[in-house]
C-alpha cells in the first residue's frame, strides 16, 4: 500500500514577476520591485499563457471597484458572448467585496493607496460571440485612483501602475459622468494626462506607423444612471464634455471607443453631519458593464 | 361561475379558470369584449374602466345587466385579496464603520382592507386605448401643479404616450408586454381613468403574500409562490432574458389565485411616497419627492431585491424602460349582484 504525499512547492523555484520581470522566491508573498502579489504571478505561470493586460484605469472615485467586481460577478454569471471562470480563489475577493456591498445597498470601501493592498484578479474569459471561440487570460488589478494620479505626478512613485500600463493590451478608462458634465475641463485634462501617460509608457511614439501596436481604449462614462446625457449618446457626449481628449484619442488611439455604464437603478443623496456627500443605492440594475470588456478583447 | 360565489365561496373564485385561460391566449394582449352588452357597457368594458360600473363616482346607477358584465370582467382581469395584516419592512441610513449605509428594518404592521387587483401589469395594449381616447389631453386626469410637465410627457416622436413609443403606439409585437417608459403621474392618471388606483405599498404586499402565508401567524412567503427564489418563475436578471416580458410569460411565478409577475419584469409604481428613516447625523437631499417601486424588473441583479417585502423608489417623474404599474380599487361596501336568475 502506498501513500499519497502532497507535494509542497518546491522552495528553490524561481518566477518571474508577471507584473515587472523581477525574479521572485517561491516563498515571497509579493515581488518586491512592484508590489504585485506573487499568488497572481503563480497563477498564470501554472496556465503556461500570455496574460492579457486589461487595465481599468481613472481618477479616484470614477467608480473602478464598482465596475471590476460587478464586471467579474457578471462574467461569472455568463453573459451572452462572454463566460469567465476565476483563476484562484483570490480573484474571487474583489467580486466578493463588492458584490457583498452591492447586496447589502452601499458601495465598497475606497481602495487603499499602498499598492500591496490591492485586490487583483486573473480570469480566464471565453468569447464565443465569432465563429472561432477566443480565450484570453484577463488580469488586472483594481488600482486606487490616487495611486494613478500620483504616478502620473511622479512616474516611478507606484512601479505597478508603470509596469502595467506598459504592458497592458486595452484600457478601460472610467469617467463619472457627472464630474465629467459638472467639471468637464479637470476631468478632460487629467484623461489627457493619463492618455499620454499611456503612449509614454508603450513608447508609442517611437512604434513604427505602418503597424497599429497601439493599445486599444475604451472610455467609459459611469454612473450614468445619474446623467441621462452620457446613457443617450456617450460619444456625443465625450465630444462636447471632453474635446481635448476626443482629439488626442483620435490622432494616438486609432482603435477607441465610447461607452456608458452604470449598476444602480435608483439612488438616494445623503449626507453626514460633516457634510460628506454619499450616494447611496435603493436597487442594482447593471447597464454597460460587458460590452466595453467585449469590445477590449475582440480589439486587443 | 355565479358572480355571487366571489364573495360566498371565496376560494372558488381565486380558483377561477384564468389560468387555463391563459395558456390558451396568444402572444397578444388579453382582449375583453362582450358583443351582447349595451354598447355603452361594451365600451367601458373594452377599455377596462369597468370599475366605473360597479364604483361610480359620479352618482350613476346601472342596471343589473350591466353590472353582471362588469363582474364578468372584473372576474377575468383582477383578483380578490382579502383584508388582513402585512408587516413593511424599510430602511434607515446611519453613519456606520463602512461610512453611510442602509441598516433593515421593520416599518411596523399595516392592516389592509379587502380590495381587485389586477391579475397583471397594464399592458401596452391597454394604454394605447387611454392614449388614444385623450387621456393626455384630460385636465381632469392630471394634478394642477404639473400640468406643464404633461407636456413633456411624450414619446420618442414627441407625441404624448410612454418614453419608449413612437407617432403614439408601442413597437409592434409589445403590445402584450406591460407598459413602461411612463412617471408616476401617468400611471396615476391612467388609473383614473379606467376608475381604479395604483395600490398602496400594503396593499401590494398583501396581494404578493396573502395566499401562501399562514393564516395564524404574520409570517410572510418571500416571493407570491414560495419561500426559494426560482429564476424560472420570475422575469429578474438571473433568467437571462434582460428584456421585459409579455404577460402571459413566466406563468410559475403567478400566485396561486392568478395574479401574475409580482416580482420581476418590470417595478411596480406604488401609491406611497418613498420616506427614508436616517439617524439625526445623517440627511437626505431628495430635490423631487419619490414614490416606492416593488417587485424588481428584468434587469434586477440581487434577487434578495425583489422579495415580496424589499421595496425601492424612484422619482416621480421617472420615466424608465423597466417600470410600468397595474391597478386596483377597493372591495369593501360592494354587493355582488344576484344573478341566481
Amino acid at each position: 500500500m502506498t501513500t499519497e504525499t502532497y507535494d509542497p512547492q518546491s522552495t528553490d523555484e524561481i518566477i518571474l514577476c508577471v507584473c515587472c520581470n523581477a525574479q521572485m522566491d517561491a516563498s515571497d508573498d509579493f515581488c518586491e520591485v512592484c508590489h504585485t502579489p506573487a499568488e497572481i504571478t503563480r497563477s498564470i505561470a501554472k496556465r503556461n499563457v500570455c496574460p492579457h493586460f486589461i487595465s481599468v484605469v481613472g481618477p479616484s472615485n470614477a467608480g473602478k471597484t464598482v465596475y471590476l467586481g460587478l464586471l467579474l460577478d457578471v462574467l461569472c454569471g455568463g453573459a451572452r458572448f462572454l463566460k469567465g471562470v476565476p483563476n484562484g480563489a483570490f480573484s474571487l475577493r474583489l467580486q466578493e467585496q463588492v458584490v457583498a456591498a452591492l447586496e447589502d445597498r452601499r458601495f465598497p470601501e475606497k481602495t487603499p493607496n499602498e499598492s500591496d493592498l490591492w485586490k487583483w484578479l486573473h480570469c480566464v474569459v471565453t468569447d464565443s460571440s465569432k465563429r472561432k471561440v477566443k480565450q484570453v487570460d484577463f488580469v488586472a488589478p483594481d488600482f486606487a485612483g490616487e495611486a494613478i494620479a500620483m504616478e502620473l505626478e511622479h512616474p516611478g512613485t507606484y512601479p505597478a501602475v508603470s509596469h502595467i500600463v506598459e504592458r497592458t493590451a486595452a484600457f478601460l478608462l472610467l469617467c463619472d459622468s457627472i464630474e465629467v458634465r459638472d467639471n468637464g475641463a479637470r476631468e478632460d485634462l487629467f484623461a489627457m494626462k493619463l492618455g499620454s501617460y499611456i503612449s509614454q509608457q508603450q513608447g508609442l511614439s517611437h512604434l513604427d506607423k505602418s503597424q497599429d501596436l497601439t493599445p486599444a481604449v475604451a472610455v467609459v462614462f459611469t454612473k450614468s444612471d445619474t446623467c441621462p446625457e452620457a446613457e443617450a449618446n456617450p460619444k456625443r457626449f465625450m465630444e462636447n464634455n471632453m474635446p481635448r481628449f476626443t482629439d488626442y484619442c483620435e490622432q494616438n488611439f486609432p482603435r477607441h471607443e465610447v461607452f456608458s455604464a452604470s449598476v444602480v437603478g435608483s439612488s438616494v443623496l445623503m449626507s453626514n453631519s460633516s457634510g460628506a456627500m454619499s450616494r447611496l443605492p435603493l436597487h442594482i440594475q447593471p447597464r454597460g458593464v460587458i460590452e466595453p470588456l467585449h469590445w477590449a478583447i475582440q480589439n486587443s | 361561475m355565479s358572480i355571487t360565489t366571489i364573495f360566498t365561496r371565496p376560494l372558488s373564485f381565486f380558483r377561477s379558470s384564468s389560468r387555463s385561460r391563459a395558456k390558451a391566449e396568444s402572444v397578444a394582449a388579453p382582449v375583453l369584449d362582450f358583443p351582447n352588452a349595451p354598447p355603452d357597457i361594451r365600451i367601458l368594458v373594452r377599455q377596462r374602466q369597468y370599475a366605473h360600473i360597479v364604483r361610480p363616482q359620479d352618482g350613476l346607477q346601472f342596471d343589473d345587466e350591466s353590472l353582471k358584465y362588469a363582474w364578468k370582467a372584473i372576474d377575468h382581469d383582477m383578483a380578490y385579496v382579502p383584508g388582513g395584516a402585512v408587516i413593511l419592512q424599510g430602511e434607515y441610513a446611519t453613519t456606520t464603520a463602512d461610512g453611510l449605509s442602509l441598516i433593515p428594518q421593520t416599518l411596523g404592521t399595516s392592516d389592509v382592507e379587502s380590495l381587485f387587483i389586477d391579475r397583471w401589469c397594464v399592458t401596452n395594449a391597454d394604454y394605447k386605448r387611454f392614449v388614444d381616447e385623450g387621456g393626455y389631453d384630460d385636465v381632469n386626469l392630471w394634478p394642477e401643479q404639473i400640468l406643464t410637465t404633461v407636456l413633456q410627457f411624450v414619446d420618442q416622436t414627441q407625441q404624448p404616450g410612454p418614453a419608449g413609443w413612437a407617432k403614439g403606439s408601442p413597437i409592434v409585437g409589445t403590445e402584450a408586454q406591460p407598459v413602461t417608459g411612463v412617471s408616476w403621474y401617468e400611471a396615476n392618471a391612467y388609473a383614473q381613468w379606467t376608475g381604479k388606483r395604483l395600490p398602496t405599498s400594503a396593499e401590494w404586499q398583501r396581494a404578493a403574500t396573502w395566499s401562501l402565508s399562514s393564516s395564524d401567524s404574520l409570517q410572510e412567503c418571500r416571493y407570491p409562490w414560495g419561500n426559494s427564489f426560482d429564476p424560472g418563475f420570475a422575469n429578474t436578471w438571473a433568467s437571462g432574458r434582460h428584456q421585459v416580458a409579455s404577460i402571459h410569460d413566466f406563468p410559475k411565478g403567478n400566485t396561486p389565485d392568478g395574479v401574475r409577475q409580482l416580482v420581476g419584469n418590470v417595478w411596480e409604481w406604488i401609491n406611497t411616497q418613498y420616506m427614508l428613516a436616517a439617524t439625526e447625523e445623517v440627511s437626505m437631499h431628495a430635490t423631487d419627492p419619490m414614490a416606492e417601486i416593488r417587485g424588481g424588473a428584468y434587469d434586477s441583479y440581487f434577487h434578495s431585491h425583489t422579495t415580496c417585502q424589499s421595496r425601492s423608489a424612484d422619482t416621480l417623474t421617472a420615466r424608465k424602460p423597466n417600470i410600468g404599474f397595474r391597478c386596483c380599487f377597493s372591495a369593501t361596501g360592494l354587493e355582488p349582484p344576484d344573478t341566481s336568475n
